[in-house]
């Protein structure tokens, strides 16, 4: 069953076609990575699924519902998680607090059961502080232990990025858009992502739409790769029909010159 | 390699401390403040002087390069602050000269506070060139006196600060302490002069070696002493209750111990800190700066003034606003604050996609618009226009009145204690995690699943809310509304009070409330230079404590506890991960 369909989308910045009429289907289940040389549009794909840009055509359709006019927290709470391209944490709050902002929409406690402490409010916090606690323990010991009380700032590179995903996580999503996830990390680091990457849907059964530059990764990782250009599908399949792809090549490496 | 400083330092040290001196002369501090703090050393001299101490301090500090501290040689020290002193004794003796030169009544023309006082204290009474030589040596002394200052020991060089703090502050404080000792049947006749009702010397003295002996005392022990109650979670929780009932008792007594002139102040700074506390959500939770928040304190005021049944000043004498309801306070309390979280959320809907200086500025507008629409003629019948309203009256539970300052106080307290605890709560709660981290990064917040829109709201409600408070209890302090009342100045005030505190940090709008308007208001004499205060306070807090006064504590002990958790951690891990290690001390195990 297709989980989300992006039918058709166009945006556009002034004159700038960041999209142009791009179709992708992702299936339940799948790992589906989209490749592109920089500037095909694919941070902008994420942006519109999640609503942070009005598209200015087509439509994204999650589990046969059009989403197109929902605004970002409500696709959020709809099961589409996303962590950004360049790192986004809440760099003052601590590690769990910056996990337990993404069990916001999983919980309900207003104003008045915050300042009476309720039963009710103590149990709902009881629960955002363990489930908070599970998807950062879904990085093992990296997240765990006194890092969890510590700003996220202290953090390394790699763990914030890692922090990121398991705020993604905590919102109990049923799909996950990962903007470049191994952007910046050094090749261990790398490789164990791509093993995280894996589980997330082997255990935590998500389906996984993946931007990435690293072609080890999206070849280790995907069921099926979308490749883009100038906000346009050129290509799609498994890696290997994708890699090989003419056009893809061109894309990436230019034509040859004629002659 | 010793300590050096480099003479253009030393000599821009000067000009400044000698600039400065020249100023505080030029507003009229030094003349003005007249009030004795020890023996016939007023206020106003101790501030002149401070300039030059506190420059010879600096100048004669120990310098740090790459973390190598170097301390200055006992000569050097003198040489530097005696330099700095000269120059700064130059500016001030340029000054006189300039002064002498033009005449004394011309420069009044200018300077208004330049007075013939003035020019006597500056040159100790001897006009002409002996009193101006001797102001310059006077400095050059006090310059030294602050190398002195740098060149101590920390064991003394804090006591010594600390002792002479208190014997100033002391001085000063004789309106409140006089009562206050007589309350509690002590004579204080040793302590202050009766005639000049500063410190005496022998007092002073007194103050100061007990102070200096305590405080000593307790940096010399305060690790053990700290350690002692941070022992057990028990020792602990005992400590915190012990604080806890001596701040309960402290508060309880003090509106009697300091007389009613000061418990009506005391009800100024818990309005102020119902201000805070609600600007505090806004500006410290939510990160939405509100410049306009007098609006939720008008808003507060005004309806409070009406619904409990004030007047309004007309022609014909006092009459009773269009639809004035005569509710009891209690009643119209809770209309008021609802009042008020309406407000917030009309005023919150149109700035929603506003951020930072836009908000700011769009939010003084709405600041202006509320004054200017409460005190306008159009809803004159409603709001009395510029001449307001008028006799609001008491809020009394059955006998007690709460006019008299000193009750007036526990009604303050009473609201305030309420505002801690909704403050308190909600910090730590989904709906505080919300507002933290929309003030983190809006966007994502957005996109991790936080309606930004619906917090927005919720913070100018909830922050509108305990605002109006502040307005409610302003209407039954003073009885009477105007436009004066409502200006943006008190969102300046509110504003710079959440800002010294520390943003976010509920101790935090307690402790700048005391500073900004106890301060002000227990120190008679330095009413008219308020402002002047509230500058000089918040640019120094902004160059050398950003962070506020009392910053978010949690988040500093945090830090401060991180290295020792990170250790007990890779213990545990390698407890857990290495069984086989050895368990016995290395020392011991491979004897």
């Amino acid at each position: 069953m297709n989980l989300l369909e992006v039918r058709g989308v166009s945006k556009h910045f002034g004159g700038l076609y960041a999209l142009s009429g791009l179709d992708v289907t992702v299936e339940e289940g799948e790992i589906l990575s989209i490749i592109g040389p920089n500037g095909a549009g694919k941070s902008t794909v994420f942006n519109v699924i999640t609503g942070l840009y009005a598209p200015d055509g087509g439509d994204v359709v999650f589990r046969g519902e059009s989403i197109v006019g929902l605004t970002p927290n409500q696709i959020t709470k709809l099961g589409i998680a996303r962590t950004f391209q360049t790192v986004h944490l809440f760099p003052n709050m601590t590690v769990l607090e910056n996990a337990m902002v993404g069990q916001h929409c999983r919980s309900g406690a207003t104003i008045v059961g915050a300042i009476l402490r309720t039963p009710a409010t103590r149990r709902e916090e009881r629960r955002i502080r363990d489930r908070a606690s599970t998807s950062l323990a879904f990085f093992g010991s990296r997240l765990a232990g006194y890092r969890q009380d510590q700003p996220a700032f202290s953090l390394s590179y790699a763990n914030r990025r890692r922090l990121e995903m398991a705020r993604a996580l905590a919102t109990e999503p049923s799909l996950i858009l990962l903007d470049e996830p191994t952007a910046g990390m050094n090749p261990t680091e790398t490789l164990e992502l791509r093993d995280h990457i894996v589980r997330m849907r082997d255990t935590l059964g998500l389906t996984i739409l993946l931007i990435e530059h690293d072609m080890r990764v999206v070849k280790g990782v995907s069921d099926r790769v979308v490749a883009c250009d100038y906000g346009k599908k050129i290509a799609e399949g498994s890696y290997d029909e994708v890699a090989s792809h003419e056009r893809v090549i061109e894309a990436y490496l230019g034509t040859k010159a004629v002659g | 390699m010793g300590w050096v400083r480099s003479s253009r330092w030393v000599v821009s040290a000067g000009l400044i401390g000698g600039i400065v001196s020249v100023y505080l002369c030029l507003v009229g501090v030094v003349v003005t403040l007249d009030t004795y703090v020890v023996g016939r050393i007023s206020v106003g001299r101790v501030l002149l002087a401070m300039p030059a101490v506190l420059m010879g301090y600096l100048v004669a500090r120990p310098t740090v390069i790459a973390g190598e501290v170097r301390r200055p040689r006992m000569s050097q020290a003198a040489r530097t602050s005696a330099v700095a002193g000269l120059v700064a004794g130059a500016v001030l003796a340029a000054g006189i000269g300039i002064v002498n030169l033009v005449g004394v009544d011309t420069v009044r023309n200018v300077f208004i506070q330049v007075k013939p006082e003035l020019m006597e204290l500056l040159t100790f009474g001897h006009p002409g060139v002996a009193g101006t030589v001797l102001r310059v040596l006077v400095t050059i002394v006090l310059a030294l006196l602050g190398a002195v200052v740098a060149y101590l020991p920390d064991r003394v060089r804090v006591p010594t600060i600390v002792a002479s703090s208190v014997v100033v502050g002391l001085g000063l404080l004789r309106r409140i302490m006089h009562p206050a000792l007589a309350q509690l049947g002590l004579r204080d006749d040793w302590l202050y002069d009766v005639v000049t009702l500063g410190l005496t010397w022998v007092g002073a003295a007194i103050v100061w070696v007990v102070t200096f002996g305590a405080s000593y005392a307790w940096r010399a022990n305060r690790a053990t002493v700290l350690a002692r109650t941070r022992k057990t979670p028990a020792t602990q929780k005992s400590v915190r209750l012990l604080l806890l009932g001596v701040v309960g008792l402290v508060l309880a007594v003090l509106p009697y111990l300091v007389g009613s002139i000061m418990a009506q102040i005391l009800g100024s700074v818990g309005i102020y800190v119902l201000l805070g506390l609600g600007l505090n959500i806004v500006v410290g939770y939510a990160g939405l700066l509100d410049l306009g928040y007098v609006a939720f304190f008008a808003v507060g005021a005004y309806t409070t003034g009406i619904l409990t049944g004030g007047s309004r000043i007309t022609t014909t004498g006092f009459t009773p606003p269009s639809f004035s309801l005569h509710l009891s306070f209690y009643v119209a309390i809770p209309i008021v604050v609802t009042a008020a979280a309406i407000v917030g959320i009309v005023i919150g809907a149109p700035v929603l996609r506003l951020r930072g200086d836009y908000l700011a500025i769009v939010t003084l507008g709405f600041g202006e618009i509320a004054r200017v629409l409460f005190t306008s003629d159009w809803l004159k019948d409603v709001f009395g226009g510029t001449q307001g309203i008028t006799a609001v009256p008491a809020a009394p539970i059955g006998a007690l009145e709460f006019r008299d300052t000193q009750h007036f106080y526990f009604l303050v307290l009473a609201f305030c204690l309420v505002a801690v605890y909704v403050s308190w709560r909600l910090a730590d709660s989904r709906v505080g995690r919300a507002w933290n981290a929309m003030r983190e990064d809006e966007q994502v917040a957005e996109a991790v699943g936080v309606s930004t829109v619906r917090y927005k709201l919720l913070a100018f409600a909830m922050g509108g809310a305990i605002g109006s408070l502040g307005g409610a209890l302003f209407a039954i302090q003073v009885g009477a509304l105007n436009n004066a009342s409502f200006t943006i100045l008190v969102s300046i005030t509110a504003l710079a009070v959440v800002i010294l505190g520390g943003m976010g940090s509920i101790p935090g709008v307690i402790v700048g409330a005391f500073v900004l308007i106890g301060i002000p208001g227990v120190l008679d004499e330095f009413q008219q230079y308020r402002l002047l205060f509230y500058g000089a306070v918040l640019m120094a807090i902004m160059i050398l404590r950003p962070q506020g006064l009392i910053p978010n504590v949690r988040r500093s002990r945090e830090l401060e506890e991180e290295d020792v958790a990170q250790d007990k951690w890779a213990g545990d891990l390698a407890g857990d991960e290495h069984v086989s290690a050895p368990s016995t001390p290395i020392g011991e195990g491979s004897g």
